[in-house]
């Protein structure tokens, strides 16, 4: 009698010798006395399985399990080498080999922070928002006094600007573009806005001096804090998965009032704590707010009878942990073997 | 903000494990960035009494101690000069790691037994003295363990604070939103101030000449002051404060700033001969050394304290050098004013420096907590530095900041948070924030002045959603807005060419619009670039005017990486000066280069040419239904002759060709590149937005071929025109399908084999008609090109 590691040992060689013999096999012929070999009235596995009986009970289930699947591994190679073979007997004789690589051109992708930028204009879109843009140039106006930052005010420290004139810079955030809608149109609005950002801050793995934004907003005559909840856990809720929750905290943003910052439970630790989220449990994604009554009153809308939200996220942000990719600096250097993996 | 949780315990109770705490306040706006735990690893160090010094027999710098640790004497050799009997210090017991890693056991120093360790601030990580070991108070219990001893244990919490809080720049305003958030009350202590007679006023007199730039100046005078090194305990509270204690005087205004957030400043008396405090602005071009020993030159943005002769301060940023508290000082001119935060943030962005105190005055300090603080370090100083404080203060405060009033709608809290909050419990809420409200149908709000950014009711729904929480705001999904959205044009047409590109096998690139001048000169942009004022660096200080110099990096950057198969395209933005008015604008940058064909296992490798790329271009105007004309052209970075103008029904829109040698070598590049940049935006608006379908043809077509030899310098274009004009209504479609010169052919000729699809719209044609048209289509190629015909 032989011992139950025997048996197993016995059941891995069979399985090396059956399929280096089934890919070895030629012509029909010679694939069928591999199948009598080994899965005939008097094949191996056959007689494998009958020495089942002298085992105890207890070990009995567990082998017989690896024996049939031994059969069925053997019997789905046998099936597609027998498969190969005819089909190079359909070509009269000359053997037909299908894999070899097919012919076809080269293959590009879409840059990540692309693919991610359109599935969030996607989720926005689905949601009921329209799409506008704004220029990257923007005048101080549009940028910060329209969006109740005043002059030599510490709020225009929270944004590093790169200036090109004293009134003339690129846009720090894609909020101006809000001032520019509601310019433009009357309530209800309710818009996305993606585009390109500039911040005057050192070049390192978090930070570079260029990224995207989708900035995103609603006003009309009863839009509610909890409006601006509900839109923002359906939202993430559609991007990253149900099970994440959100932490909504207050913060300050001068053209938001009440101001939030929104954190996620970390989407790789599940909220338990690990490097990525500095052991909080949380992940800071996007900043939101109700729009402040200063900026209803710089493009001439009622504070009174309108109210709103808007909030803005970062794309590079949302990329960085739905790839997990560590250096921000990555997305600019269009390396292919980077490009080639999304 | 560093903010201790001892110290916050002093200003309100709370019982909350610390990890709680930083959650309530985070949610609440004050974002605590990390927790620092003060005063661990110290649980085998104990306060101890030396009893006896000896001089170490074989060893003039040791000395043997006898120490009482409570329950025994322990004889411990120390190598510190400061050592001496009766003084209380602190013994790191056998068996104690300190902080530092060091271990302590017993040990024989010089063949002198020892066991333990009496240790200095440094050892214990508890302060920066090192010179000697750490003297006690006397008051100490023996035995006591260290950290209990001196209240060593603590939390400190990094709050990353918005700037529109300066009131929790303190500990005081941290404290009251603890209260609020944990239904607590602030705890008010009293200020044991003995003046002597003396009158402060007889000593100095403030004269304010820019009362917009400083609307208050209070001044205290304090003698008889004693220089000397600060109470451990007031150490301890600076350190855990990120700060470095100095001496008494000086450490007294920093912990009072830190305690209620208002910045003081102490002057040397001696400096003030003329008894007289004048705060101006500073002239353009005055110079001042600054007390970190920097000279200044000052413009007229900055705010001067000034002796009425000669400036001795930099008000609200920075003390003078010559003014500073030395260890000889005797009189102390104690500082409390409250200076403008937009006159404090413009002369200090001028000077380029940021202080605690610029900090706080740049966000707001609170004009009406002027006194408290004064009153607050002249009583510290009374205590610690044994100063006389003169009576009075001499508060020069033309015209009182008062409190704002503001009206706040119960109604209106709930309809923007869509909450159900009654008025008791709003007003409750005020009040915890030291928010006092008067019930007149609505609520009248006084809002303190420390409090600068609450002016508006929209700032105090704020209020109330932060202390109700925002977890405990609903969370609603509804729909809402217009239900006709208008589609962003540019954006559809945009994600048709991305498809495109990508599906004729190109990446997409997007790369930094930041770019170096120098390498743009060299690329021969026409176009004067966007220059940034404040650049990052020279070689990221313009926006670029054309696609070409990133992705030609790109193109370099992936060749030096042995990538030899480049398709890389980007639709990004591009920029230029309208004269003065900047533009900016979407371009299509496209980059080929290398084999035509992934490698295969049965076709030959080719190397791309020029007309990959027109492919691909003339593919894309197809696919957007674009018609595609190309025109000899002249761009700077193409080979003359292999560059060429793409134009849609006669409008330019940008060049394709062969990058030139002189562009290559820029780069290092050594295979060829061809490059097309198009204007994105002139296409998306050619782009139909509609289709009209015109019916499926009802009779069959009818092919021909033919093949001509001509002229070598005759182009294919003006053979398939004259094709297209003779066929007329009857031609279908024509499809070159050779290009021969060799045998047969001869020298300076070549020859063009077409396919002709010949159909008509009313009738199946015969093969007569067929025949008639193809020879009337032959006979005017040969008589217009002096074609003849190839058999």
């Amino acid at each position: 009698m032989t011992s139950a590691t025997e048996f197993k040992k016995s059941v891995e060689q069979i399985r090396k010798e059956a399929l280096q013999e089934i890919k070895g096999a030629n012509e029909l012929g010679s694939l069928d006395q591999v199948r009598i070999k080994y899965l005939g009235r008097k094949g191996s596995i056959t007689s494998l399985l009958k020495g089942l009986k002298d085992f105890s009970e207890k070990e009995r289930p567990v082998l017989g399990q690896l024996s049939n699947q031994l059969k069925g591994n053997l019997e789905l190679a046998l099936s597609t080498r027998m498969k190969e073979l005819e089909v190079a007997v359909g070509q009269e004789g000359e053997f037909f080999d299908y894999t070899l690589p097919g012919r076809g051109g080269w293959q590009g992708k879409h840059h990540p922070i692309t693919q991610v930028n359109d599935r969030v204009t996607e989720i926005f879109y689905g949601m009921g928002f329209e799409i506008a843009r704004g220029p990257d140039v923007e005048t101080d106006y549009y940028n910060f006094s329209a969006l109740n930052f005043p002059p030599d005010h510490p709020a225009r420290d929270m944004q590093d600007t790169f200036y090109i004139k004293d009134d003339l810079l690129l846009r720090t955030h894609t909020s101006p573009v809000q001032v520019r809608v509601f310019e433009k149109r009357k309530p209800p609005v309710k818009i996305i806005a993606p585009g390109r950002c500039y911040r005057n801050e050192a070049i390192n793995a978090r930070s570079f001096c260029t990224f995207h934004q989708v900035e995103g907003f609603y006003v009309d005559t009863d839009v509610t804090f909890a409006d601006l909840k509900g839109v923002l856990s359906a939202f993430v809720w559609e991007l990253f998965g149900k099970d994440v929750s959100l932490r909504f905290r207050a913060s300050f943003f001068p053209f938001t009032e009440p101001s939030a910052e929104v954190d996620i439970s970390c989407v790789i630790c599940g909220g338990k704590g690990c490097g990525v989220c500095k052991q909080k449990g949380w992940l800071e994604i996007l900043g939101a707010g109700m729009i402040d009554p200063e900026v209803f009153k710089a493009v001439g809308y009622d504070p009174e009878v309108y109210s709103g939200y808007a909030f803005g996220l970062g794309i590079e942000r949302i990329a960085m942990l739905k790839y997990r990719i560590d250096d921000i600096r990555l997305f600019f250097e269009n390396d292919l073997r980077f490009l080639r993996q999304f | 903000m560093k903010a201790s949780v001892r110290w916050l315990k002093e200003f309100v109770d709370f019982d909350l494990p610390v990890e709680e705490l930083a959650r309530r306040i985070t949610d609440a706006g004050l974002e605590v960035e990390t927790i620092t735990a003060l005063g661990q690893g110290l649980d085998k160090v104990v306060v101890g009494e030396v009893r006896k010094v000896s001089k170490h027999p074989r060893a003039d710098k040791l000395s043997v101690c006898d120490v009482g640790v409570g329950s025994e004497n322990l004889q411990i050799v120390c190598g510190a000069p400061n050592v001496e009997a009766k003084a209380k210090v602190p013994v790191a017991l056998i068996g104690a790691e300190l902080p530092g890693g060091i271990q302590i056991t017993k040990s024989s120093l010089r063949g002198v037994d020892s066991f333990g360790m009496i240790c200095s601030e440094k050892e214990l990580e508890i302060g920066e003295d090192e010179a000697g070991i750490m003297i006690l108070d006397s008051d100490l219990k023996v035995g006591e363990p260290i950290s209990s001893a001196l209240e060593l244990e603590d939390y400190v919490l990094d709050l990353d604070l918005t700037p529109n809080r300066p009131d929790c720049l303190s500990v005081l305003g941290v404290a009251r939103e603890v209260a609020a958030l944990c239904g607590s009350q602030l705890k008010r202590s009293e200020i044991n101030l003995r003046e002597v007679a003396e009158v402060a006023q007889d000593r100095v007199q403030v004269e304010i000449a820019d009362p917009a730039g400083c609307p208050r100046y209070a001044a205290r005078v304090i003698e008889g002051i004693v220089i000397k090194e600060s109470p451990f305990w007031l150490k301890r509270k600076l350190y855990a404060a990120g700060m470095r204690p100095i001496n008494n005087v000086v450490d007294i205004t920093n912990l009072v700033m830190l305690e209620l957030g208002h910045p003081l400043h102490a002057f040397d008396y001696r400096l003030f001969q003329t008894k007289k405090v004048v705060v101006r602005r500073a002239q353009e071009g005055e110079k001042f050394v600054t007390l970190d020993d920097v000279e200044r030159t000052l413009n007229k943005e900055v705010l001067l304290i000034t002796d009425g002769t000669k400036p001795v301060a930099i008000g609200g940023i920075m003390g003078g050098l010559e003014s500073e508290v030395s260890p000889d000082t005797r009189t102390v001119l104690l500082e409390s004013a409250y200076f403008d935060p937009r006159v404090i943030r413009r002369g200090r962005m001028f000077l380029g420096i940021s202080t605690e105190s610029s900090q706080r005055f740049e966000r707001g300090a609170d004009p009406n907590g002027v006194i408290k603080a004064l009153d607050r370090a002249a009583a510290l100083m009374q205590d610690l530095a044994e100063g006389e404080v003169l009576k009075g203060v001499v508060d020069n405060y033309p015209a009182p900041i008062h409190p704002v009033k503001v009206v706040l709608r119960p109604k209106r809290v709930n309809q923007i948070l869509s909450t159900n909050l009654a008025a008791e419990r709003i007003k409750n809420i005020l009040a915890s924030l030291d928010l006092p409200a008067r019930e007149n149908g609505d609520l009248e709000v006084e809002v303190p002045s420390f409090r600068p950014d609450l002016t508006r009711e929209m700032d105090l729904i704020e209020e109330i959603a932060r202390i109700h929480g925002y977890d405990n705001i609903e969370t609603t999904l509804r729909a809402g807005g217009g239900l006709v959205t208008e589609v962003h044009w540019e954006d559809q047409v945009s994600r048709r060419v991305k498809e495109f590109m990508v599906g004729r096998g190109f990446f997409e690139a997007i790369t930094n619009n930041l770019v170096d001048p120098e390498m743009l000169e060299k690329l021969n942009e026409e176009v004067g670039p966007i220059h940034i004022r404040n650049p990052l660096s020279q070689d990221l200080s313009v926006l670029s005017s054309t696609l070409a110099h990133n992705l030609l990096l790109v193109v370099a950057r992936n060749k030096n990486r042995l990538e030899k198969d480049l398709r890389i395209f980007e639709l990004g933005k591009v920029f230029w000066l309208e004269g003065d008015r900047p533009e900016e604008r979407l371009h299509l940058g496209l980059a080929l280069s290398g084999t035509r064909e992934p490698r295969h296992w049965e076709s030959e490798e080719a190397e791309i040419d020029l007309f990959d790329l027109k492919g691909t271009v003339a593919g894309l105007f197809e696919a957007l239904s674009l018609p595609f004309e190309l025109n000899p052209g002249d761009k700077g970075i193409l080979e003359s002759g292999r560059c060429f103008q793409v134009q849609t029904a006669g409008e330019p829109i940008g060049f394709i060709g062969e990058l030139s040698q002189r562009v290559m070598d820029i780069f290092g590049v050594k295979e060829k590149v061809f490059w097309a940049e198009l204007d994105f935006e002139k296409m998306a608006a050619r782009v139909p937005k509609t289709r009209r379908f015109s019916s499926l043809p009802k009779f069959p077509p009818a092919d021909r071929d033919v093949a001509v030899v001509v002229d070598e310098s005759l182009l294919s274009k003006a053979i398939e025109d004259k094709i297209k004009e003779v066929g007329g209504d009857l031609l279908e479609s024509i499809v070159l399908f050779d290009v021969y010169r060799g045998r047969q052919v001869p020298a300076g000729k070549k020859s063009l084999a077409y396919s002709i699809c010949y159909r008509s719209q009313e009738k199946t044609l015969t093969d007569g008609e067929v025949d008639e048209i193809h020879r009337k289509v032959i006979s005017e190629l040969e008589r217009t090109f002096g074609a003849t015909l190839r058999s």
